[in-house]
């Protein structure tokens, strides 16, 4: 086992070329991110709770010559909840997201219900960049109830408790995958310092079907280590991934997910979100480690 | 004399012109209007017809502000296409909704300017307009030709 996930973390650095994030967890005035991990407890009657690790395990196999894992990383397949399960959920994204947010706004109004009473918090060419710029006529910060705030403002305006977010695509081209994590990092920070009992659900960002900036192993390696670093935050950080859901045998998106093949190669259609949906209901946070981060 | 009464008759000239002018037609339908619009029936099957509540979700407008409305959005994400088309339920509502309207349409700016480059040039082209308590913001590449058939429906 030990040796199997060295291999993978020396595969994983020798494909991507590149430093992971450079810095350790980040310590807040919180309770979430100290980066330890939690002990397995019991409840009492002898039985094991679940255990952070077994949620976010740190070892993985990357599929030899593609871009994809084995098996997915982060939260593993459970049941599939109820859509209340998503009342209090908020998803944050970028032009990606922002098409989930208008085919579960087209679909509640034909009947729905989907993702519950969830919120977004979506704006084109949007990342964790500019999401820690401050609010200007010419920034880039979604409208909340018509009004452009910051997003730890807006999660505490509509008192949202599940945190989801998918940004990568507009930060990996302009920053880097390191400084694109320090900045995840600081946005976790800051909606953390405002929202204390917010739960965060760290999406994978999604491939591309075709060329671009960023390339999918651009977007790929981003994964990997946005992914180690979630793993490194702790419990009340959880990654949930995605992308693994919309990637082909060689890690690029579904070619029939795929809404602008002939262009940028990287939104999605309806059967995108589709598959996307389906994730997101069957891989969630057991109620007992809902129970625990409250 | 004559000139008095010649004064009197031009000012009251002025009053009407100007109250034609400013004045949009009564009982103006706009979802009858929303639907004569010159779309291309594959636009429309893109695009979500808005309710009430999402005019405070997408624009921060409040339902009391509104009399009556027709709204659609393009559903694709990326695509620049939104009509929204208020009557609202006097002259300071109408205000309020031009100003959030007009909010809106920054905000779509700032976002395709830099990313989508030929979106943001549609929207550069695009404005709100308000005749009395009739509020339209028209965003397409169409823009002129359903704006023109827009204000003939209000006429």
């Amino acid at each position: 086992m030990k040796n199997r996930w060295l291999a993978a973390v020396l595969a994983a650095v020798l494909l991507c070329s590149a430093p992971a994030y450079a810095e350790g967890p980040e310590e807040t005035d919180g309770g979430h991110f100290t980066g330890e991990v939690l002990p397995d407890e019991t409840d009492g009657t002898g039985d094991p709770k679940i255990s952070y690790d077994q949620l976010m395990p740190r070892d993985y196999v990357i599929v030899k010559d593609a871009l994809t894992t084995e098996e997915p990383l982060g939260l593993p397949a459970g049941g599939r909840v109820d859509d209340s399960y998503f009342d209090d959920a908020v998803f944050i994204g970028d032009s990606v997201s922002e098409k989930l947010n208008m085919y579960v706004a087209k679909v509640r109004k034909t009947g729905g219900p989907v993702l519950g009473k969830a919120n977004f918090l979506t704006a084109v060419s949007f990342g964790s960049r500019n999401a820690l710029k401050p609010v200007s006529s010419g920034s880039l910060h979604p409208a909340y109830n018509g009004k452009k705030m910051l997003l730890e403002d807006a999660i505490a305006a509509m008192g949202a408790k599940k945190i989801y977010i998918m940004f990568g695509m507009n930060d990996v081209q302009v920053s880097g995958i390191e400084k694109s994590l320090e900045n995840m990092k600081e946005l976790l920070r800051r909606i953390h310092k405002k929202n204390p009992d917010a739960i965060f659900f760290i999406e994978s960002a999604t491939p591309r079907c075709g060329s671009g900036n960023p390339t999918t192993k651009d977007l790929f390696c981003y994964d990997l280590a946005l992914y180690e670093m979630c793993a490194e935050l702790g419990e009340g950080v959880y990654f949930v991934d995605v992308a693994y859901a919309l990637r082909d045998a060689k890690g690029d998106l579904y070619k029939d997910c795929c809404a602008d093949t002939g262009s940028m190669a990287l939104h999605l259609n309806e059967k995108g979100c589709k598959v996307w949906l389906e994730y997101l209901y069957t891989h969630t946070l057991p109620e007992e480690m809902l129970q625990r981060s409250k | 004399m004559k000139k008095t009464a010649a004064a009197l008759l031009m000012a009251l000239l002025l009053i009407l012109l100007a109250a034609c002018g400013s004045a949009p037609a009564k009982n103006v339908d706009l979802p009858a209007l929303m639907a004569k619009l010159p779309l291309a029936q594959e636009d429309r099957d893109e695009m979500m017809e808005l309710d009430a509540a999402d005019l405070m979700t997408y624009y921060g407008i409040a339902e009391a502000d509104v009399k009556q409305f027709a709204a659609l959005m393009h559903t694709s994400g990326i695509d620049c296409d939104e009509i929204v088309l208020i009557e609202a339920a006097d002259s300071a509502a109408a205000g309020r909704v031009k100003t959030a309207l007009e909010a809106r349409l920054e905000i779509k700016k700032n976002e395709m300017r830099d990313y989508l480059p030929d979106e943001y040039a549609v929207i550069a082209k695009c404005g709100v307009r308000q005749d009395g308590t009739l509020v339209a913001m028209i965003v397409s590449p169409d823009e002129k030709e359903i704006s023109g058939a827009y204000q003939e429906g209000i006429r």
